[in-house]
């Protein structure tokens, strides 16, 4: 009678996967692991029992990870139950994959303790998969969780971690759309669009010397460049010398041959360094009027403003780069600071790109508003503004 | 006929690659992908086109004779000894393409890159001067950090590193930061502006 | 005989510049030939990034970028070649990638010198990638999908074929993402590299541009920086391996208090030209 009673305990932790191991003389003795017979549903044990066979995961979810191409899953489980007891034996997880239910497995990762995600990236968009997670024991055993499944891969059409960039861009380009050239007589003049109007006004010993940065044509930096350039060839049209264009990028050299000629572009090098020894002996042999060193440089731009002045010449400076201006403002006689490169071109269209200094006065604004709130925020721990501009990525 | 196609497929393209951005899915990221192709492919003409224009400009100046022409003669010479390097057989190329950059290149690039430390001194010793408030502060600034910035400065000069610290972290971290906003914010609205058709990659209104 | 020292100061501003080209020369060899010592008080800045780099264990992989050439070599091989030792005596791995296309072959030499002094082999211990332009390409796809930028690394071998590189996911992979550079790349990985690494950020940088990262650095954007030759410096005596920083500072030392001179003497003579025009002859 006692012997049927002990078995009927059994049977529910042999379901749940405990181990029930009967003794024997062969086995040493460890009574802990070898001679226990209880219905661990019934009783916890107050010792941790290193198991040979550790529990099985529980609440295994699957689900298509967002905000990607369709090539990864993410897996989050329950830690197992030995986990939160302690025992020792207790190994980690084992992620396991399939095309079906039944299998066949592969193992995909192996995972230590305290593990409770993962993220399988390389599924084929589309294609349905089965996830197993697989608990393991120091002492070699091994329990599988239910397999679960079919999940799919798919591409989303909208990365929702975007969405404060993409506000922001529609404010910008609300902004733009809807900011009208004001009255001359209302507009305020960059400083800078002043003098560089005196220095291009007046009449200058030798040509004006246009150097449009050394970035390539996605630079922003070399668009406000050309913008300039424009204007500043309009300028000399008539009366003025001519424009000798050096360009270091073949695609901002292709763009300035297309718009204004070959005859006045130069094209040396994409080596900046090497750009920079070329135009040093060009401009000391020949030693230019004006010179207009404006857009993406880095530090040749130090050498080449250094060159204009060496030969005399008067030298307008910009850059985009932030480490540089300082170098420029020591030699040039106008610098462009920061965003006056973007502006000043446009400032001197005679007709009607003036916007562009109001478009920027009110989106200055408005960040002043947005750092004004920022700060505050920050202060009273309003923690989803500063989420709100972090970075977007994952 | 082709100018005029060029705005309007200028203005899709943007378009599709601000959008790109937006869009992890598959065919965003072949928009991508192939913007990438053509811009590579775009460049490489260029550059085709580039190197042919230059030496077009140097045989011109060749034949018309002068002061130039030596410079032209060395510059027509280079392109050729380099582009004959690249066309010799299995290693040698290679081997050649090493040299040219070790012997001739790498020693340019260093040579013009340590012209800013002379460039550097005439115009330290041309321009920071006690002439006005800006410049008197650009002055104390340049000085504190120079001294700081090397053990003898700092041995000289006790705890001249705490101003220097705050120089860096203080006024220049906010005037960085300013900067790039004023640069982030004008290029993006000059990007809009070329995109849309307002203004045109080279400047001026486009009706 | 009188002498005017008014004059004389202020001529002192009209002095050829070819002599200030003298003196900066003499001020930069002299140390140099002279082999001074010189030593360094390590700055916050590059305790950060040494720390950074202590925190690596047996195993580890370290995502390595360089974006610098020759020319700018002299400040940032000092840091890569400190950090490559550190790296590999940690017991650490490195993938190697290049965002300048002149620097590459100057990258690739060095790490393998580097890697042969101490024990390391090719394809499980350390693995150059090479070149890639349009470094926030680059930076981007490094992180998903490695293999689609580098289905091949430097010399050709398939990346799925290395130990290494088999089974690199991308952005859980690397321990550490150290960045070296002169060029926009520092400012692109910091960017772009920001949130899809799950790792810390260090950077290497040029004296020039350090300053501008310092914002970078407060709002914990990078754990750790170091800049120009200082900051090599600071950086090797932090590692243990006082080396060609260290001997470099000392000329480093001279120029910047020849500088300091030079700005004493050239407001000294513009004072005095000033003064020598107020007052009548």
């Amino acid at each position: 009678m006692a012997r049927v009673l002990v078995l009927l305990a059994l049977l529910p932790s042999l379901a749940a996967g405990q181990e029930a191991v009967l003794s024997d003389s062969t086995q040493s003795a460890q009574p802990e692991t070898s001679t226990v017979l209880v219905d661990s549903a019934a009783v916890q044990p107050q010792v941790p029992v290193p198991s040979l066979l550790p529990s099985a995961v529980e609440s295994l979810v699957v689900i298509d990870a967002p905000n990607d191409a369709g090539g990864a899953v993410n897996l989050y489980w329950t830690l197992s139950i030995d986990e939160g007891l302690g025992v020792g034996s207790f190994a980690g997880y084992e992620v396991l994959r399939a095309g079906s239910a039944e299998g066949p497995f592969v193992s995909l990762a192996t995972l230590g303790p305290g593990t409770d995600r993962f993220t399988d990236r390389s599924v084929h968009a589309g294609a349905s998969y089965y996830y197993k997670i697989r608990t393991t024991s120091r002492l070699g055993g091994m329990t599988d969780s239910e397999a679960v499944g079919p999940v799919k891969g798919r591409g989303q059409w909208f990365d929702s971690r975007r969405v404060p960039v993409l506000a922001g861009l529609l404010v910008i380009l609300l902004v733009v759309l809807t900011t009208r050239v004001l009255p001359p007589e209302q507009e305020w003049i960059l400083p800078a669009v002043r003098t560089l109007k005196s220095i291009l006004g007046r009449k200058h010993a030798g040509s004006v010397v246009f150097v449009p940065g050394t970035g390539g044509v996605g630079d922003m930096g070399t668009i406000a460049s050309l913008t300039l350039l424009e204007q500043v060839v309009r300028v000399n049209a008539d009366e003025g010398p001519p424009v000798v264009v050096y360009t270091s990028d073949p695609m901002t050299n292709a763009l300035i041959t297309e718009e204004f000629g070959e005859s006045d572009t130069r094209f040396v090098c994409p080596d900046r360094m090497v750009f920079s020894l070329a135009f040093t002996g060009e401009a000391l042999r020949q030693p230019p009027g004006v010179g207009l060193l404006v857009g993406s440089m880095g530090s040749e731009a130090f050498l080449l403003a250094e060159t204009l002045r060496r030969s005399g010449s008067v030298a307008v400076g910009g850059t985009t780069d932030v480490a540089e201006t300082p170098f420029l403002i020591t030699s040039c006689d106008l610098t462009l600071i920061g965003e006056e490169l973007f502006l000043v071109g446009p400032a001197l269209a005679p007709d009607g790109c003036r916007a562009a200094t109001l478009v920027h006065d009110r989106l200055k604004v408005l960040t002043w508003i947005l750092i004004l709130i920022g700060v505050a925020a920050a202060k009273f721990g309003v923690a989803w503004y500063m989420k709100l501009f972090g970075s977007g990525a994952d | 006929m082709l100018r005029a196609a060029a705005r309007p497929v200028a203005m899709v393209l943007g378009i599709l690659a601000i959008l790109q951005f937006f869009v992890p899915h598959r065919a965003g990221r072949w928009v991508e992908a192939r913007l990438v192709d053509w811009l590579v492919l775009l460049e490489a003409a260029a550059l085709v086109a580039g190197v042919m224009a230059l030496a077009r400009r140097h045989v011109v100046r060749c034949k018309a004779g002068g002061s130039d022409r030596l410079f032209s003669s060395l510059t027509l010479g280079a392109m050729g000894i380099t582009l004959l390097a690249g066309l010799l057989p299995g290693e040698a190329a290679s081997t050649t393409f090493d040299t040219l950059y070790e012997w001739v290149l790498q020693p340019i690039q260093s040579t013009m890159l340590s012209l800013l430390a002379f460039y550097m001194a005439s115009a330290v010793f041309r321009s920071f001067r006690f002439a006005s408030a800006p410049a008197t502060i650009l002055l104390i600034s340049a000085v504190t950090v120079l001294l700081a910035r090397v053990p003898m400065g700092e041995e000289m000069v006790p705890r001249i590193s705490v101003f220097s610290t705050w120089i860096i972290r203080g006024p220049n971290v906010a005037a960085t930061r300013g900067v790039w906003i004023g640069i982030g914010l004008a290029a993006c609205a000059t990007a809009f502006r070329v995109i849309l058709g307002i203004q045109g990659p080279t400047g001026g209104r486009r009706s | 005989m009188k002498i005017d020292y008014v004059a004389v100061l202020a001529s002192l501003g009209r002095i050829d510049r070819r002599i200030l080209y003298l003196l900066v020369g003499l001020a930069i060899v002299i140390p140099l030939l002279a082999a001074s010592k010189t030593h360094v008080t390590p700055s916050e800045e590059s305790q950060g990034f040494h720390r950074a780099v202590q925190r690596l264990g047996e195993g580890d992989i370290v995502l390595l970028a360089t974006d610098y050439y020759s020319g700018t070599a002299f400040e940032l091989e000092p840091m890569m070649v400190t950090l490559v030792r550190e790296v590999f005596d940690r017991g650490a791995r490195l993938v190697a990638v290049s965002l300048d296309a002149q620097g590459a072959g100057l990258v690739e030499s060095q790490l393998a010198e580097l890697a042969a002094a101490s024990g390391k082999s090719y394809g499980s211990d350390w693995v150059y990638l090479g070149f890639r332009p349009s470094s926030p390409g680059v930076i981007v796809s490094l992180a998903s999908a490695p293999f689609a930028v580098f289905p091949t690394d430097h010399r050709g071998n398939a990346l799925s074929a290395l130990p290494l590189t088999t089974a690199l996911d991308g952005r859980t992979d690397y321990r550490l993402v150290a960045v070296i550079a002169s060029g926009p790349a520092a400012q692109d990985w910091v960017i772009y590299g920001h949130g899809r690494y799950q790792a810390p950020i260090i950077v290497g940088l040029g004296g020039g541009i350090g300053p501008t990262f310092q914002g970078f650095l407060e709002t914990k954007t990078i754990t750790g920086l170091v800049a120009g030759l200082r900051g090599a410096a600071e950086y090797e005596v932090l590692a243990g391996r006082p080396a060609e920083a260290l001997r470099a500072l000392s000329a480093q030392s001279m120029a910047h208090l020849l500088l300091v001179g030079l700005v004493i003497v050239g407001n000294a003579a513009f004072f005095a030209a000033k003064w020598l025009e107020r007052t009548p002859l």
